[in-house]
């Protein structure tokens, strides 16, 4: 509720830069929480996100590019063919876990770099300009008019992500991930769960991306390498990985700390890990475990009690 | 294919600190390629600022790198070796960028001149012709290899640290301390990536982003199966033939996808590796 606060009433207060900021933020958010349900809830490292991410930003693009196809009916089809791409590389890997599938995706984000960078159709190493969005025959190319179709998207993605972690399905992964035999003796089908998991995981980026394509404008072959899908990665845990006010949390940081670390010029990113690091050795668990504080507060002291009630 | 053996010896050095690690940590280590480059930059810092010759900035650069393995665990590892498996290795992750970034920051993005071990000019020997650089590169990596064998095979602390990779709960019932093991294994690979960097960096240029190098580690430790030393050689060298006949044969920009694909292939329909039969997990 506070995000949606947050997202509606920026408009009327954020600045034009202040406003892109905030798009920013809820589109690399809904990008990370297709992370959040395959390594946070799932327990699955996938570094292939901004692999996804590619893949639909490239497909909506050429989609429009070479058959005309406007963007917003492009993007669905271009994230449904990025599920389908994670689908069955879920599917090649289904015997795989932990650290091999994290190396597999590691290597796909590779495979699908070099590939952009060496098809021509896809621009190579120059990339592409991005088309703009055409809705009912308006050409939506103003700052607000991005700003209210991206939130809009990634708003729903981030909503859809949420329900998915809470569902019956969503249990039976987190279940999968604290014990996968006690799961898997109980009928869990862990094959096709995680396979989905990875192509719902693999929607979310692509959707969520190629919005975030109309925000930059630009599609630079650089911005889909293993760093980036590393850097979501680095997103989720920052922001704490069971949920996805972490992914939002995460984006927040990734995005507004280096807007002040700017006076630092050179050493911003160096600064930035380092408290990236610093910040995962003391928080392991993410600042949106911020929020659970308080609880573990009162049942330490409900315990205190209890114990204080049995000497007595 | 010489050439693929000389860079498949480095690749298999890679590949056994990556073992290493994974065994007796539990973690793979994704800030290895960077340690990697951070070793360069101390030999290359120690020679151009310090003005050292090469060999006592090597020495400078293996020690500081093997420091650095002692931080790593001390600092980071040691305080989250109970959380989940994500989190730690997210930790070398980060370990990595800040390593990079710091770097970058430091000095410059631009590549660096790294000296040869050795001369670059070559004898011709009977119609064959045999450059030294070259044969530094084999040899450095064939003695640190023998150096490890020796180690591993013939003395206590070798022993030791093989027993805790091999299983960790009977090591500590029959005494071998737990975090002195894990601790020299982060020191020893430290090293081992520093030694390997300068052995490498010659071939290519040195720029912050060399560690992607580390990959090709990856590649060649799942070829091995991810458990075995003598098998992480083996897929080293493997993939540095296969890299080097891609190139070749088909084009170079397959040079560079080539170990990738090998990962992925492996991976995918040997998940044990080449040469180990499928284990059976018991429950």
């Amino acid at each position: 509720m506070l995000w949606l606060a947050i997202a509606v009433s920026a408009p009327f207060f954020a600045g034009q830069h202040l406003l892109y900021n905030i798009g920013i933020v809820a589109t690399t958010a809904a990008i990370v929480s297709g992370l959040t349900l395959i390594s946070g809830v799932g327990g699955l490292i996938s570094i292939a996100q901004s692999a996804f991410v590619a893949i639909g930003c490239y497909c909506a693009v050429l989609l429009n590019l070479h058959l005309g196809i406007p963007m917003l009916i492009g993007i669905p089809i271009a994230a449904a063919v990025s599920g389908a791409v994670g689908w069955l590389l879920g599917f090649l890997c289904l015997r795989l876990d932990g650290h091999f599938l994290a190396l597999v995706t590691l290597a796909f984000s590779g495979i699908v770099h070099y590939a952009i960078i060496n098809l021509d159709i896809a621009g190579g190493a120059v990339g592409l300009a991005v088309p703009t969005v055409t809705l009912f025959g308006f050409v939506m190319d103003s700052p607000m008019a991005i700003y209210v179709i991206t939130v809009v998207a990634s708003g729903l993605t981030l909503w859809f992500i949420g329900l998915l972690i809470n569902s019956r399905y969503g249990r039976v992964l987190r279940a999968l991930r604290q014990s996968e035999i006690a799961a898997v003796s109980l009928g869990v089908d862990r094959r096709s769960l995680r396979t989905m998991a990875l192509a719902t995981s693999a929607v979310a980026g692509g959707f969520a991306g190629s919005f975030q394509m109309l925000q930059v404008t630009y599609l630079d072959p650089h911005q889909f390498t293993i760093v980036s899908s590393v850097f979501y990665i680095a997103i989720m845990v920052v922001g704490g990985m069971r949920s996805v006010h972490g992914a939002i949390i995460g984006a927040a940081i990734f995005v507004f700390v280096p807007e002040f670390l700017s006076g630092l010029e050179t050493y911003m990113a160096f600064i930035l890990f380092l408290l990236v690091t610093v910040f995962i050795v003391i928080m392991p668990d993410g600042l949106a475990s911020i929020f659970s504080v308080p609880g573990r507060i009162s049942r330490w002291i409900s315990s205190r009690f209890e114990r204080k009630n049995k000497n007595a | 294919m010489l050439g693929g053996v000389i860079a498949g010896s480095v690749y298999a050095l890679i590949a056994i600190s990556l073992v290493l690690i994974h065994n007796g940590t539990g973690v793979v280590n994704f800030a290895f390629g960077d340690q990697l480059m951070a070793g360069v930059y101390v030999l290359v810092f120690s020679q151009h600022f310090l003005g050292l010759s090469l060999a006592p900035a090597v020495a400078i650069a293996v020690v500081v790198s093997g420091l650095f393995g002692l931080a790593i665990q001390f600092l980071v590892m040691a305080p989250l070796r109970n959380r989940p498996v994500l989190i730690p290795i997210v930790a070398t992750i980060a370990i990595g960028a800040v390593l990079r970034e710091g770097i970058r920051a430091f000095m410059g993005p631009n590549a660096w001149p790294v000296p040869f071990l050795l001369s670059t000019s070559p004898y011709h020997i009977g119609g064959v012709s045999i450059v030294p650089s070259d044969l530094a590169i084999l040899g450095t990596s064939v003695i640190i290899m023998l150096c490890l064998y020796a180690f591993f095979e013939f003395t206590k602390y070798g022993q030791a640290i093989l027993a805790a990779c091999a299983n960790p709960t009977g090591a500590l019932i029959v005494g071998i301390p737990a975090g002195a093991t894990t601790t020299s294994i982060w020191i020893l690979s430290s090293m081992l990536a520093a030694i390997a960097g300068i052995v490498i960096a010659p071939l290519t240029t040195l720029t912050p982003d060399i560690g992607l190098i580390a990959i090709k580690g990856f590649a060649a430790a799942v070829l091995g199966g991810f458990a075995s030393l003598p098998g992480a050689v083996v897929g080293g060298v493997l993939l540095g033939i296969i890299e080097a006949m891609a190139g070749y044969y088909i084009s170079s920009a397959m040079k560079d996808i080539a170990s990738y694909a090998v990962l992925v292939a492996v991976i995918v329909f040997r998940p044990t590796g080449l040469f180990n039969r499928a284990s059976i997990r018991k429950v």
